[in-house]
């Protein structure tokens, strides 16, 4: 097995009594893509900051390609670190026009011009090269600031929520676009994200950052579907918790007896999305309908079990589910089991 | 998203020296004030007996006098100036605007100079008055002729803020006062002027520290307020202990106004700047003449006047042969002196700015206030305390440029710092990191990245530090290069010896020369629709 091109060890930052990033692991293989997805304030641009090297890490080691960017006691400044950010802002010098924005970084030794044409080419710019950045829409700023960053020819490429500023309608596509050029490149990047449609859109692995930690990264079905922490499969999508009590492949809760997986014996909370429960008349288990969500192409029903615990069910669309209705209820699929939450 | 602005990144090596740079600037900031106190200090019973004696006492008390005076009536004329021009459908209200600040333009002793001129013993008014049998006017030295100087020129202080308050005033509160039932009037008294209150406060006692600070008008007014005082001590006696001791006094006093100004800009934020709905124009009617009778003696006064009797003695004396000739060299020393002492302001604020916005914290707080200090430190004062430090410790330096120009930096660097602070707020914090994210060095981004967002605003510091050094009197007066002649000394030499004329062609330069930041800035004001 190759050592990984990224390697992030108990990474750690902490503005005053702030704990931004906690003793974090990252390890990523070359030419991969990474969406790091979060919630506001979970660490993931602190995370950023430091690998690019704006801020300092108070413990543990960033490397990257072999070389130690950062430890607490060294710390590669940033322009000698071959890390290129993508701003959210752009920050695209506003006092340049786009072909000295992406001039500016071009290496020594490399013929600017050419590389610049390249580049405006690869984002398909060519045409306005001569604009200034206060001339471009936000779209266009974009994708200069990412020919900015390319043209300097990092071995990584930090995207910080690159498509936070754009409007709804030019999202999807100017993102299909980022995506297609990163791959094109082979380059390794990272991009932060708060958006889960962004995340799972990305033709890479995901790592979910909470309170200041990488939880989990992976590609998106095995995000959701076999989420490594509670915690993960909380924020990714919607879960119903049920206390259980596990032996091997089973476990006994207020659904009956479910199929499960997970290490843990014994007392366990299982974890089971609401679309892999099933409203079935046949079903033995009956259970009282409380109220419901309705979303247009699905409802989530809230139906209380025998035990007075409530469940949440999300059903396609069809019949309306009014309150003190009863319905049977049926596992299709597996719980996951998690240790069990005080 | 978490904001990251200004986050210090590491102590590097470029780090510290711009925090050596900015120190050295904080320290000789400090120098002056320091030097002073140790000189007060080394006999302090002698400088006790002095301050509290009866004649600076009384000093004191006339100096304070003529600060709340001339605040007051600043306040008197400037508020119904700012609402007649801002909310009323005044002709040509515009206009009146500008012309109404022009008067800031016109330096205190021209100022004071052209009132003696007009209204003095044997002066314009009176020669026309003969005729009609006043061979006597009341007398225009003293008090009041300060007072009336110092009062005229400095009221638009009052009126810049107040009209900005008005013009960016919620129109809904008038609305709702008026549905409520009360009068436009009783609307104005209890609505509207309780929010002009911290504008108008604002500028009063920045009138007031005018006033405290200014030397020429008292001096030609003869009005021995402390500033006075101090430079007569100093020219007359030579007792430069008594000086020195006037000058603290005179200090304390300025801390004491900058310190409730600082107090009220802090406060003056109640008024919402979310004026989507301008307020509409109330219709003075038959009051339209009154109003403009009212703008129209302002403006006479404080702007016709002083141009007229410039304009008067300059074609007077170009008809009687003199030559602008005379002029060309001090002119000339003028525009010399003061570019040096604004490159030498505008360099010396960059570190400054750089740590204040850049990397904030305890130390670039107190390298800040410290570099503000000029600000308190009155121009006679600064000069005073370099006389003294020249010709004691470094007579090497004594009345050379480079003194010169450094007491030009101690006063004028909150100034050029205010301007490029502002630029170093408009700078996107993130293009520098892009820079260096971009493999660059952090000098090669300073000079590539920042220095050139930063130029335009540098620029506009030292233009206007420029502008204020040229007619800047009391350093230029006592540091000066013997035989260094420039604009500003010999518009008061002149005078002072009763050659008007020719004291007129310098001072006609200087006022021109002032007028070009007001005009810019009054034009690019926007009107309220």
């Amino acid at each position: 097995m190759t050592e990984p091109f990224i390697k992030c060890a108990g990474v750690t930052k902490a503005f005053g009594s702030t704990i931004a990033v906690d003793h974090t692991d990252l390890q990523l293989d070359r030419g991969t893509i990474l969406a790091l997805l979060g919630p506001s304030g979970c660490g993931k641009t602190t995370l950023l900051r430091l690998i690019a090297g704006f801020e300092r890490v108070d413990e543990g080691t960033i490397e990257l390609g072999g070389r130690l960017l950062s430890s607490p006691r060294n710390s590669l400044p940033p322009e000698k670190r071959r890390v290129g950010l993508v701003f959210q802002d752009y920050a695209l010098f506003p006092h340049l026009n786009v072909e000295a924005n992406v001039a500016f970084g071009v290496p020594r030794g490399v013929d600017k011009k050419a590389r610049i044409a390249e580049m405006l080419e690869l984002v398909g710019l060519g045409r306005l090269g001569k604009r200034m950045p206060h001339e471009l829409s936000g779209g266009q700023q974009q994708r200069v600031a990412l020919a900015r960053t390319l043209a300097a020819e990092p071995d990584l490429v930090l995207l910080d929520e690159p498509f936070s500023n754009l409007d709804p309608s030019l999202r999807t596509r100017v993102r299909n676009d980022v995506w297609r050029i990163l791959r094109e490149c082979n380059q390794t990047a990272i991009v932060v994200t708060h958006d889960q449609e962004e995340a799972f859109g990305l033709p890479g692995l995901v790592g979910v950052m909470l309170d200041g930690r990488i939880l989990q990264v992976g590609t998106a079905p095995e995000l959701y579907l076999r989420p490594a922490d509670r915690r993960v499969a909380e924020f990714i999508g919607d879960a119903n918790f049920i206390r259980g009590d596990k032996q091997g492949s089973a476990a006994a809760c207020a659904l009956g007896t479910i199929p499960v997986t997970g290490e843990r014996e014994g007392a366990v909370d299982l974890m089971v999305r609401p679309e892999d429960i099933r409203l079935d008349p046949d079903a033995p288990l009956q259970a009282e309908v409380v109220r419901t969500e309705y979303y247009g192409h699905d409802q989530v029903v809230f139906l209380r079990l025998p035990d007075g615990e409530i469940v949440r069910v999300r059903v396609l669309q069809g019949a309306s589910y009014a309150p003190g209705e009863v319905y049977g209820l049926r596992l299709a699929g597996e719980a996951i089991a998690y240790p069990v939450e005080a | 998203m978490a904001v990251l602005r200004g986050r210090p990144v590491q102590l590097n090596a470029p780090a510290i020296a711009v925090g050596l740079l900015a120190a050295a600037v904080a320290g000789a900031m400090l120098l002056p004030a320091l030097y002073l106190l140790i000189r007060v200090f080394a006999d302090l019973g002698a400088s006790f007996d002095v301050m509290t004696g009866s004649r600076a006492l009384t000093s004191l008390r006339d100096t304070v006098m003529l600060a709340a005076a001339a605040a007051l009536g600043a306040v008197a004329i400037a508020v119904p100036a700012a609402w007649l021009t801002t909310r009323t459908d005044l002709p040509f209200a515009r206009t009146w605007f500008v012309l109404l600040s022009l008067p800031l333009a016109i330096p205190s002793y021209i100022a004071a100079m052209t009132l003696v001129i007009f209204l003095g013993p044997r002066g314009m008014l009176q020669s026309w008055l003969e005729p009609l049998g006043v061979d006597r006017l009341p007398d225009i030295y003293g008090f009041w002729g300060a007072w009336l100087a110092l009062t005229l020129f400095t009221f638009p202080y009052v009126l810049l803020p107040v009209r900005a308050a008005l013009s960016s005033m919620d129109r809904s509160l008038e609305e709702a006062s008026q549905s409520l039932g009360k009068s436009g009037i009783v609307t104005f008294v209890r609505v509207v002027l309780p929010q002009l209150r911290p504008a108008a406060a604002a500028g009063a006692l920045l009138v007031a520290l005018y006033t405290l600070s200014d030397f020429g008008a008292v001096s030609i007014m003869n009005f021995p307020s402390l500033s006075q005082q101090i430079y007569v001590q100093y020219r007359g006696t030579l007792d430069r202990d008594a000086a020195a001791a006037l000058a603290i006094l005179l200090v304390l006093v300025a801390v004491v106004v900058v310190v409730a100004e600082g107090f009220t800009r802090g406060r003056a934020r109640y008024h919402p700047v979310s004026a989507s709905r301008r307020p509409g124009r109330i219709r003075l009617g038959r009051w339209k003449w009154a109003a403009l009778a009212y703008v129209g003696a302002i403006v006479s006064i404080a702007l016709v006047l002083p141009l007229g009797v410039l304009a008067w003695y300059t074609s007077q004396g170009l008809a009687q042969g003199e030559s602008l000739q005379a002029i060309r060299e001090p002119g000339l020393n003028s525009a010399y002196v003061s570019l040096i002492a604004a490159i030498v302001t505008v360099l010396a604020a960059l570190p400054v700015a750089y740590l204040a916005v850049r990397r904030p914290g305890i130390f670039s707080v107190v390298v800040e206030r410290l570099s503000y200090s000029g600000y308190a430190l009155p121009g006679i004062v600064i000069a005073l305390t370099l006389v003294f430090f020249g010709a004691n410790y470094a007579p090497f330096l004594y009345q050379t440029i480079p003194l010169l120009v450094f007491a030009y930096m101690v006063s004028f660097l909150p100034q050029a710092l205010g301007a490029t602070r502002a630029s170093f707020l408009q700078i996107n914090p993130k293009t520098e990191e892009a820079g260096r994210s971009l493999g660059k060095s952090p000098l090669h981004v300073f000079f590539r990245i920042t220095l050139p967002q930063l130029l335009p605003g540098m620029t506009a510091a030292g233009g206007l530090v420029f502008l204020t050094v040229m007619k800047e009197l009391p350093a230029t007066l006592l540091l000066s290069p013997i035989g260094f002649d420039t604009l500003a000394i010999q518009a008061w030499d002149l005078s002072r010896e009763g050659f008007f004329t020719r004291a007129s062609f310098a001072a006609s330069v200087l006022v021109i020369i002032s007028a070009v930041p007001m005009l810019i800035m009054a034009i690019r004001e926007r009107t309220p629709a």
